[in-house]
């Protein structure tokens, strides 16, 4: 494949993972002091990095507004010098306080930390790799986890019972913690609807990883289209916007694997 | 030589995350041990079991023996129109979905006469440090009280909504 294909999915990729560092960051400095044990609970686990307590409450809040001003700058050098040595040290220096902040924050973590801290470590390690390894191999591993993520998410869910029937949207939604009342609402009065909207998240999830099968890149792009509307509606309804500033790093990565992929097994 | 220790690292982690994601319990608890730092992803999103009900935590001060009325410890807040863009809740509200769904299943895998020991796990002090966090300094630090707390279950928003308690917590001085 073109090498500026590589290089635009790779420049692609790293930028909304920082944009989405510099979110989640500033989101956690906003957290009020009080509900910082429901966050960062002390246990044992926790005890292999208690050597330097970034966490400790006086400087806790500084700490994640440093992230934040940190991934902002390295999202701006990318654009000016990707892949420059300024550039590299500043993105193994978030790494590096992401991974301690990942680490202390041992509850209440979801799906989209977990991707964003994978994406740090591969995007860091692969600065060791030679030639176009140092992009292509990164990519390959995020765009592999996103597949596994959305088969994974979508099988869970064909072999729920209370999914396959369809009314489950509903009561997630009428839930505070979840929730958005008005359109609970209207699902329990419309069960079709409700009954379409489960059955829709499901393919839409399956259809990724089936669709990156099969040689028709427009199909593959909607399915990738389809399920950005669905971290969409997540994060207006229920407030879970990390996905939608996590997941689609891994569309670029996606993007390459596929036409990478498909490109091997015509040769 | 690099490049395939890298290419190795990489594949052997992907081949780990795709056997993790089986549901099969012996094989995820013999990876679970390698799993430092938890970096293996589990990508289950609200399935199979989704979360229909919200977890509450209430608590309550006794003064001299007196108990006082039960009291919510309040973390939800009302919806904002930019939640889909900025949103901090997010975090402690999930903080203590996994305290609360923890902790009942630790207390009922302690043996009959051990039960007291769920003092010591780290999910019920979480859950007091954070009340005790909210109570005026004068409410504090006064021998003759003592606080405790319960975990309620609840199903919808409405008023008149299913409850259960699904734990309740020893009394502990508030000094």
């Amino acid at each position: 494949m073109d090498g500026t294909i590589l290089l635009s999915c790779y420049i692609m990729s790293s930028f909304i993972l920082l944009l989405s560092s510099a979110i989640h960051s500033l989101e956690l400095f906003a957290v009020k002091s009080s509900f910082n044990d429901l966050i960062y609970f002390k246990s044992s686990k926790s005890s292999n990095l208690q050597l330097i307590n970034l966490y400790h409450p006086n400087i806790k809040n500084g700490f994640h507004l440093v992230l934040a001003i940190l991934s902002l700058v390295a999202a701006g050098l990318l654009i000016v010098q990707p892949l420059s040595l300024l550039y590299k040290i500043i993105f193994l220096g978030i790494t590096l306080l992401y991974f301690y902040s990942y680490e202390k924050r041992n509850i209440g973590k979801g799906g989209a930390d977990q991707v964003r801290i994978l994406a740090f470590l591969s995007f860091s390690l692969c600065f060791l790799a030679s030639g176009h390894f140092v992009q292509s191999l990164p990519l390959f591993f995020m765009g592999v986890q996103l597949l596994l993520a959305y088969s994974t998410s979508g099988l869970a869910k064909l072999f729920s019972a209370s999914w396959r029937k369809g009314h489950v949207l509903a009561d997630i939604l009428n839930t505070n913690s979840y929730g958005t009342k008005s359109f609970a609402s209207y699902l329990k009065t419309h069960p079709r609807v409700e009954k379409f909207c489960s059955h829709s998240a499901i393919v839409a999830m399956l259809l990724v990883p089936v669709a990156f099968c099969i040689p028709i890149p427009e199909l593959f792009y909607l399915s990738l289209l389809g399920m950005l509307c669905f971290h969409i509606a997540t994060a207006i309804l229920m407030g879970l916007n990390d996905f939608l500033y996590t997941f689609p790093l891994t569309y670029p990565a996606v993007y390459y694997l596929y036409h990478a992929f498909h490109h091997f097994l015509q040769a | 030589m690099n490049n395939y220790c890298i290419i190795g690292i990489l594949g052997i982690f992907t081949g780990l995350s795709i056997f993790y994601q089986f549901k099969d319990k012996i094989h995820r608890e013999k990876i679970q041990k390698w799993n430092k730092g938890g970096l293996l992803p589990y990508y289950s999103f609200f399935a199979p079991s989704p979360l229909t009900s919200d977890y509450r935590v209430i608590y309550r001060i006794t003064n001299n023996g007196n108990p006082a009325d039960f009291k919510e410890f309040v973390i939800h807040t009302s919806k904002t129109w930019y939640q889909g863009l900025f949103n901090s809740f997010k975090y402690y509200n999930k903080g203590l979905i996994d305290l609360c769904r923890m902790l009942p299943k630790e207390y009922q895998k302690l043996e009959k006469d051990l039960k007291n020991l769920i003092q010591i796990s780290p999910n019920y002090i979480g859950i007091l440090n954070a009340i005790i966090g909210t109570i005026k300094p004068q409410d504090r630090y006064d021998e003759n009280k003592e606080i405790e707390f319960a975990i309620v279950k609840t199903q919808d928003t409405t008023a008149d909504r299913d409850m259960s308690v699904v734990f309740r917590s020893f009394k502990h001085k508030l000094l």
